[in-house]
Order: C-alpha cells, then sequence, then structure tokens
C-alpha cells in the first residue's frame, strides 16, 4: 500500500494525526486509515464543548457497512467538528490531511505530544504494516 | 497452522432489542476475556434493525409500530434489515487472529463471508460475491440502499445473481465484530409497507426460494458450523451463556435497546458498552 505521511504532524498507533497551532490541536486520520477504512460513508459529529482524554474513544465513522472508532490523539476539549463532512464525508478519503480534518481539540496537557509518534517514527510503524 | 479455538453460543430465539444487546454484550466479553465466540440464533418477533448511524426517517414507523415490528439499532454499519424468519450469526474475535488486522475493511468482508458462500454452495446453491458476477455482467459499482438487501457491494453474497442476505462489522480496538443474516423466507410485500424507499422485489432472494423446498432452522444451524469450521480453520466448544451474563445482557436492553434514544436517534454518541463500561 502506497501511503502519502504529512510533514509537521504527530501520529497515533491507531492512525490518526494531530496538527498543534499554540494551544489548539486539529485532529484527523492518516492516509493509511482512509486507505483500510476505504469509501467513508458518516463521520459521527461529536459533542462541542465535549472533553476527551488522550487514546480514548473520540468519534466514530463509517465505511463499507463496518462502523470503526476513532481516537484522541490527545487530551483537551473538542472546540470544532468539520461541518462539509455532514455533507462529504468522503472529504477524508480524497483529502486526509487537509480538507478532511475531523476536530479541532484545545489541549489541556500540550505535554502529551511527546506520548505521540513523530513523521519518521509513523512512517516506519506504518510502513511495518503492510 | 492450529485451529482457532472458537464458543459456539447455542441458537436461541429472542427478541430485536435482546440480540441486538447480546451482540453488543459479545464485544464486552471478548474485551474481557479474549475468547473468540459464534452465536447463532433466530427472531421470536419481526423487528427491523437499522445499521449504526442509519436514519430512521427511512421507516415508517408507525406502519411498524401499528403491525408491532420492532425497530432496534445496531453497533454495525450498513442498510436497514427485516428479520423474520431468519438465522443470524455473529462472530467476534481480535482481527488479528484471522489475519484481517491490516487488511482493507472491504478485502476482510471476502474473508469472513467466505465460510457463507461455503455454505450456500454446500446446499448446491450458485453462490458467488457480487464483485465476481458483477465483472461478469459489467455491472457498475456499489450501490448503497436504505434497504440493506437492495444495496450492492462487492464482498456481498449473491445466489442465482440476487443478493442473499447482509453482513456488517463493528470495529473497536482491534477487535473484529461482525453479524449477518440469512433469510429463509422474505415476503416482499409486507416488507415495503414499513419502508419510505421504494423496494425493488427482483433484486434478492431468500433460501427456501432458492432452494425451492423449505429449509429447517437444525440443519441450517448445522451446516453453518460446518461451514464455519472449514473455512475458518476453527474448533467449537459450544458453551451457553449464564446468569451472569444474562443479568447483565437484560441491563444492557433497559439502558439502551429499548430506548427510541438509541434506536431512533442516529449518532447517539458515547452510549455503546465498549465505549462506557456500563455492564462493569
Amino acid at each position: 500500500m502506497d501511503i502519502s505521511v504529512q510533514e509537521g504532524y504527530y501520529y497515533t498507533n491507531e492512525h490518526e494525526w494531530a496538527k498543534i497551532e499554540g494551544g489548539t490541536a486539529r485532529i484527523g486520520i492518516t492516509d493509511y486509515a482512509q486507505q483500510k477504512l476505504g469509501d467513508i460513508t458518516y463521520v459521527e459529529p461529536p459533542e462541542i464543548g465535549k472533553e476527551v482524554e488522550q487514546f480514548e474513544f473520540l468519534t466514530g465513522i463509517e465505511s463499507v457497512k463496518a462502523a470503526s472508532d476513532i481516537y484522541a490523539p490527545l487530551s483537551g476539549r473538542i472546540t470544532a467538528f468539520n461541518d462539509a463532512l455532514e455533507q462529504s464525508p468522503e472529504l477524508i478519503n480524497k483529502s486526509p490531511y487537509e480538507d478532511g480534518w475531523i476536530v479541532e481539540i484545545e489541549l489541556s496537557d500540550p505535554k502529551e505530544v511527546k506520548n505521540l509518534m513523530s513523521v519518521k517514527a509513523y512512517k516506519e510503524y506504518a510502513g511495518g504494516l503492510e | 497452522m492450529q485451529p482457532i479455538e472458537v464458543r459456539l453460543i447455542p441458537y436461541k430465539r429472542l427478541s430485536g432489542y435482546e440480540n441486538m444487546a447480546i451482540d453488543e454484550y459479545l464485544i464486552y466479553l471478548h474485551e474481557r476475556t479474549g475468547t473468540p465466540m459464534l452465536r447463532v440464533y433466530g427472531w421470536s418477533r419481526p423487528a427491523i434493525s437499522l445499521g449504526r448511524y442509519q436514519r430512521a426517517d427511512c421507516l415508517d414507523l408507525e406502519a411498524c409500530r401499528r403491525d408491532r415490528i420492532d425497530v432496534v439499532r445496531r453497533i454495525t454499519g450498513g442498510g436497514a434489515i427485516f428479520h423474520d424468519d431468519e438465522l443470524t450469526y455473529s462472530f467476534v474475535c481480535s482481527d488479528a487472529l484471522v489475519g484481517i488486522r491490516d487488511l482493507p475493511i472491504r478485502q476482510s468482508f471476502e474473508k469472513l463471508n467466505s465460510f457463507i458462500i461455503d455454505l450456500y454452495r454446500g446446499f448446491g446453491l450458485r453462490a458467488h460475491f457480487a464483485k465476481d458476477m458483477d465483472k461478469r455482467i459489467g455491472r457498475g459499482p456499489d450501490k448503497s440502499a436504505a434497504f440493506c438487501f437492495s444495496g450492492r457491494q462487492e464482498y456481498d453474497i449473491l445466489v442465482n445473481a440476487r443478493k442473499m442476505g447482509g453482513n456488517a462489522q463493528r470495529r473497536t480496538r482491534g477487535i473484529l465484530f461482525q453479524h449477518g443474516s440469512i433469510p429463509l423466507t422474505i415476503t416482499i410485500d409486507s416488507i415495503r409497507k414499513y419502508f419510505r424507499t421504494p423496494i425493488e422485489s427482483g433484486e434478492f432472494t431468500s433460501l427456501n426460494h432458492a432452494l425451492g423446498r423449505k429449509a429447517d432452522y437444525p440443519e441450517l444451524a448445522l451446516r453453518l458450523a460446518d461451514s464455519f469450521k472449514a473455512m475458518m480453520n476453527a474448533e467449537l466448544s459450544i458453551d451457553d451463556m449464564g446468569p451472569r451474563d444474562t443479568d447483565a445482557i437484560c441491563s444492557i436492553v433497559e439502558k439502551k435497546y429499548i430506548r427510541d434514544r438509541w434506536n431512533l436517534d442516529a449518532g447517539t454518541e458515547d452510549n455503546e458498552i465498549t465505549r462506557t463500561k456500563a455492564a462493569q
């Protein structure tokens, strides 16, 4: 599987990414994850304001008659959901690192980033799964 | 390769609420024990199950209420299924155990649905994956539909070129859960009145129709177990659930599966025991 990885992002072993700017992180799933899931038909809009914990359930996603979980790369409060996904969930397939972002989180503990993978580490990790 | 050891939960006919609560409980049980489980079950009264995120407005809920058709939401994806004269199975295991951890979901259906193909072929039926048939007739790509049997995806199973039954998955933390239906009869006219979307009769079939005779449940359940053992390289040992399981399942039925909040409001979050550990 030929997969792309975005420079400057952080990654989880469940194939989520986080793009950190100041005290906020934009969250999505990686190219590897979208390829594995296949055609995405729905993303569950999470409650804005909800607190999430690192590596715990963030929201649900459906593809090819399978309902799967997405986990939070970092702890914090959900401040935004990508509304474009309600009409066009396939944005995640087309543009997993940009237009297909899922939520934004106001971080409660930015130091947690040390538990995430760098681009280099994630490339090696995802490459080893193929 | 060593066969995988799978606990077989024996056949029972229960309501839609109970059936879906047990299926969710199996994931919880697997999280705690690591035991792969196969369950075969039937339906004590007719029910329509909606996919995890499917909107309930595809149904005529008033007609369902009037005719006492239970409407229940599944934890798996896909479209609505009318369950009545049907054998249903569910299977839970770690995704690594059956070699699908790194497979795209589409291809995992190919691996897992192979035992259903084997089951149908054992009856002498011409069973294929839709992708093999559609290539031959030049049919286009996937089609989704509110009524599952009217939809078409490449690893759906066709018998005599018509879709038979449906299969759907739930994935959580390396656990695979799949359930699927094997309809013995489908009475199209009685189904249509519960759906607001049109249902074409020529797109799907049922086991009895394809066989030209009435299959019986014990025979079908036995054959299903044999096909599962052969195609999944599994050994099955019958082990029913006990009173503690029953108590936990009753609690899940009460808290979730008889509630409109779960059944009718798609996308109600944080309401699965695999997320909230409500059954602990």
